[in-house]
């Protein structure tokens, strides 16, 4: 009997480092010997695979795939516990049960998605059985950014929803709408997550003020760096770097996943 | 106005008599000092003479003014002269009977100037007048009293013969006598004119002794140098030729300049000082003053020494070479002749063969210090002697006069610069084209070799701030000396890597400081104390990136406190009507309604699957 839930992450705006956080929170959360899955929805623009070291040769078939009823959920998913390679964090992963279930990055698979639109009943039956097909713990949603109908199935879809927001007033007002959707969808658990924070600001404060303005779970507030932007999209930073500042205050968002109800 | 140039006559003209008889002292041993004392010494004579001539009278030793004046002011007055002459004379560093002279010529002058203002004050409607007959008469002949009784002292001095005090005493008589005769003359209302020339006649005989002195004098003088003074024959002989010192010296002004001529000068009068004391010395009966003198000459000695260096070797040797049989009637002789014989032709003479040595010793000179500048360089540092010499033979020396660029930024770099002798900037243009110094470079370093070997354009242009003189070395040439020479291709070799070592030193401290900067551990700010104490300049330039890292550190963490303190607050603000307008328009959709409708169902059917 799976109690598997589904984690949304989702963000307003691109380039809130959304993949990369999302990337790191699945592999935080399976470095605990959870079983996760990540589901890449951002058809759009694919690009959390990179972050585990997959490539277009050894991608296999993708969620494109299923959503045109070519290939089944568990031909998809890619193990990368049994994948790891040589970069030092991901190497951390080995035996961990960990999914990776890509969408397509070939041209035409993509437009011709867009072209015809998104099965929704298809994608949500896809995740729904990802779940019970790997019988999974944890099924992390990294969606495209702002709200359009993926977007917005993935929110009523799922049990936890990270919203991730840059501290200042344009991804505020953003994330003001989402909050207000995913409590109207009635979301059990509604975290907010802001990254790339200056160090100019006093982060205990701006947590305050934000979980006050939204009433909502502030899980963490990671902080603008250069060296995790440097390394972004060669390794998982948190795991090779797993006492540096950015690092350690996403470790604690895994806490709050795992508590969550 | 009459009276004020009255009185500068008075007191001028007499000085100005006592300054040409100074130029007659042609070793120039006399003492300025003692020409002082002896004016000084003057005037308290007049002054006491003023007292004890009416007291004179007074006390009824004599019946008249007149006789007072005829007779008895010239015993007094010469008498209290003699006395500063006596003490004077007696002294270890008296030299010779010029010196009596110009002593006693000094205080009767002293004496003369004092009673001028005197007579002036009383007839002051004719104080010009007065001024001039004196100056002219009255002046000379207190002068010429003391300075004949100058003259019988330094004559007989050490002379311990019966005839001595016999000689000192004809001086008194005669200079008492010339006085009082003129005394007289002028008491009886003599002219003016004769006066004067009555004067003029003393003077006129105390050069005339003067001329004698000196001939006697110059005899000792060749006589008692010798090579214990570290004086040559050829030196001597240019002393002994004292008077045509000037015309001597010409040709060494000429060469070597004013100021190695004058040194030479001094060197004469100095050697010529030590001829007379020696004389001095062998015929003092005073042991007390023997030691005195022995330390004169000593001190002379000395100076000597000194002089010597501060002219030079080669100087000195033109000094000897040219002077050899000395006087300037050979010199001219030998000029005319290399003139008519051509220079460079054989047997031109000693000019030629002088002049060579002395370009030889100039090029060796120049030679050494452009060695002792390429060594200076970290290059060239570790090359001995005569692999300098194999550089400095494959170099041009170019010269550069300020502002004169030696390279500018990007010309292909075909050679590099050894700084012999100058500074100059090491300069760059910003964006708007604006010079930027990078640097400034000394003598003794080297620019644009690394750009040899790397064949890359110049970096940055190189501008003489002053007249630079540089070694030019092509990459031809410098590589011609690599292949040639293994040694100076090693010495280069440990130049480079003596510099790549120190930097090594340097980079791996700004590494050490930079992880712990990253750390947040500024800890070593407290425990670095001097970095900026170097000479070397690669060294310097090593600790300014040091310095400079140091600093930078410092400010930032500065900076870094001043944030804690005063962490920004984010204010944000979010527009509500907005906010709800964008709601409403996602959740007004059909796919919202039924997504709301699933999403329960979906959850739940989740859970329960």
């Amino acid at each position: 009997m799976s109690n598997g839930k589904i984690v949304s992450i989702h963000s307003f705006r691109g380039g809130t480092g959304k993949s990369n956080t999302t990337a790191n929170l699945a592999a935080q959360v399976a470095l605990t010997g959870k079983r996760v899955g990540v589901v890449d929805t951002d058809i759009q623009s694919p690009g959390i695979h990179v972050l585990f070291g997959l490539d277009e040769d050894k991608m296999g078939k993708t969620m494109n795939d299923f959503l045109h009823g070519k290939a089944t959920i568990k031909e998809i998913g890619f193990n990368i516990g049994e994948n790891t390679g040589d970069e030092e964090g991901r190497a951390k992963l080995k035996g961990k049960n960990l999914w990776l279930f890509p969408s397509s990055i070939r041209g035409r698979e993509i437009s011709q998605i867009l072209r015809e639109g998104i099965d929704f009943n298809k994608l949500n039956e896809g995740l729904q059985s990802t779940i019970s097909e790997f019988n999974l713990d944890y099924l992390f949603i990294d969606t495209h950014p702002g709200l359009n109908e993926e977007t917005l199935l993935s929110i009523a879809t799922s049990d936890i929803l990270i919203i991730i927001l840059r501290p200042d007033n344009q991804d505020l007002q953003g994330t003001s709408v989402t909050v207000d959707i995913a409590r109207s969808l009635d979301v059990p658990n509604l975290f907010l997550l802001i990254n790339k924070a200056l160090p100019k600001y006093d982060f205990a404060k701006l947590r305050e003020q934000v979980q006050t303005q939204f009433n909502a779970q502030v899980t963490g507030v990671l902080p603008l760096s250069f060296d995790m932007a440097e390394n972004a999209s060669k390794d998982l930073f948190s795991l090779r770097y797993p006492d540096h500042e950015w690092s350690k205050s996403l470790i604690g968002v895994v806490d709050f996943i795992l508590a969550a109800k | 106005m009459v009276v004020a140039f009255a009185l500068l006559i008075a007191f001028a003209v007499p000085v100005l008599f006592l300054w040409i008889l100074r130029r007659y002292d042609l070793y120039q041993t006399g003492k300025s000092t003692f020409n002082i004392v002896t004016l000084v010494a003057g005037f308290f004579a007049y002054l006491l003479a003023a007292q004890i001539n009416p007291a004179i009278l007074n006390i009824g030793l004599v019946d008249s003014w007149n006789e007072i004046v005829r007779f008895w002011a010239p015993i007094v007055e010469e008498i209290l002269k003699s006395l500063i002459i006596i003490y004077l004379v007696n002294r270890a560093d008296f030299n010779y009977i010029v010196d009596g002279a110009i002593y006693g010529f000094g205080v009767g002058i002293g004496f003369a100037v004092i009673e001028n203002v005197q007579y002036m004050n009383n007839n002051l409607e004719i104080a010009f007048l007065v001024a001039i007959a004196r100056v002219f008469s009255t002046n000379l002949v207190h002068a010429t009293g003391s300075g004949i009784i100058g003259i019988a002292l330094a004559n007989q001095r050490d002379d311990k013969s019966k005839r001595a005090p016999l000689i000192i005493l004809a001086g008194y008589i005669f200079a008492i006598f010339f006085h009082a005769l003129f005394n007289s003359m002028v008491s009886e209302g003599v002219a003016i004119l004769v006066a004067i020339i009555y004067g003029v006649i003393g003077v006129g005989l105390i050069y005339v002794i003067i001329l004698r002195g000196m001939k006697i004098q110059k005899q000792w003088v060749t006589e008692k140098l010798d090579m214990t003074d570290r004086v040559t024959q050829q030196e001597t002989q240019v002393v002994s030729n004292i008077e045509k010192i000037n015309e001597v010296l010409l040709p060494i002004e000429k060469r070597f300049g004013t100021e190695k001529a004058n040194l030479v000068r001094s060197l004469i009068y100095k050697q010529a000082e030590i001829g007379i004391k020696r004389n001095l010395l062998g015929k003092d009966t005073s042991e007390v003053r023997k030691a005195e003198i022995n330390k004169i000459i000593a001190e002379l000695g000395d100076d000597i020494n000194k002089l010597r260096n501060q002219i030079g070797v080669y100087c000195m040797m033109m000094v000897r070479e040219v002077y050899a049989g000395m006087d300037t009637q050979v010199f001219n002789l030998l000029n005319a002749r290399i003139a008519s014989a051509g220079t460079g032709q054989k047997g031109g003479g000693i000019w030629d063969r002088v002049t060579e040595k002395v370009k030889d010793a100039e090029l060796q000179e120049l030679k050494q210090s452009r060695l002792k500048a390429i060594k200076e360089t970290s290059l060239f540092k570790e090359l001995s002697e005569e692999a300098l010499n194999a550089v400095a033979g494959k170099g041009l020396v170019k010269n550069y006069s300020k502002d004169e660029a030696l390279m500018r930024k990007g010309d292909p770099a075909d050679s590099f610069f050894v700084i012999l002798k100058g500074s100059l900037k090491i300069v760059t243009t910003d964006s708007k084209g604006d010079e930027i110094i990078i640097n400034k470079v000394d003598g003794g370093e080297t620019i644009g070799e690394l750009a040899l070997i790397d064949q890359l354009p110049r970096s940055a242009g190189a501008i003489a701030l002053e007249d630079v003189e540089a070694l030019e070395l092509t990459r031809d040439s410098f590589f011609e000396l690599l292949d040639e020479r293994l040694d100076v291709s090693l010495g280069i070799l440990r130049g480079f890597s003596n510099r790549l070592r120190f930097s090594t030193t340097y980079i791996e401290k700004v590494i050490d400081w930079s992880q712990k900067t990253a750390e947040g551990d500024y800890s070593f700010l407290d425990n670095t104390q001097t970095i900026m104490n170097t000479t070397h300049s690669d060294d310097a330039k090593a600790s300014q990136l040091l310095s400079t890292f140091y600093s930078m550190v410092s400010k930032v963490k500065e900076r870094e406190e001043g944030l804690k303190q005063q962490l920004e607050i984010l204010t944000f603000q979010i527009d509500e009507e907005r906010r709800k307008k964008e709601f409403e328009e996602i959740t007004s959709t059909e796919f919202y309604s039924k997504l709301k409708e699933q999403a329960q169902t979906l959850r739940k059917k989740r859970q329960g699957s």
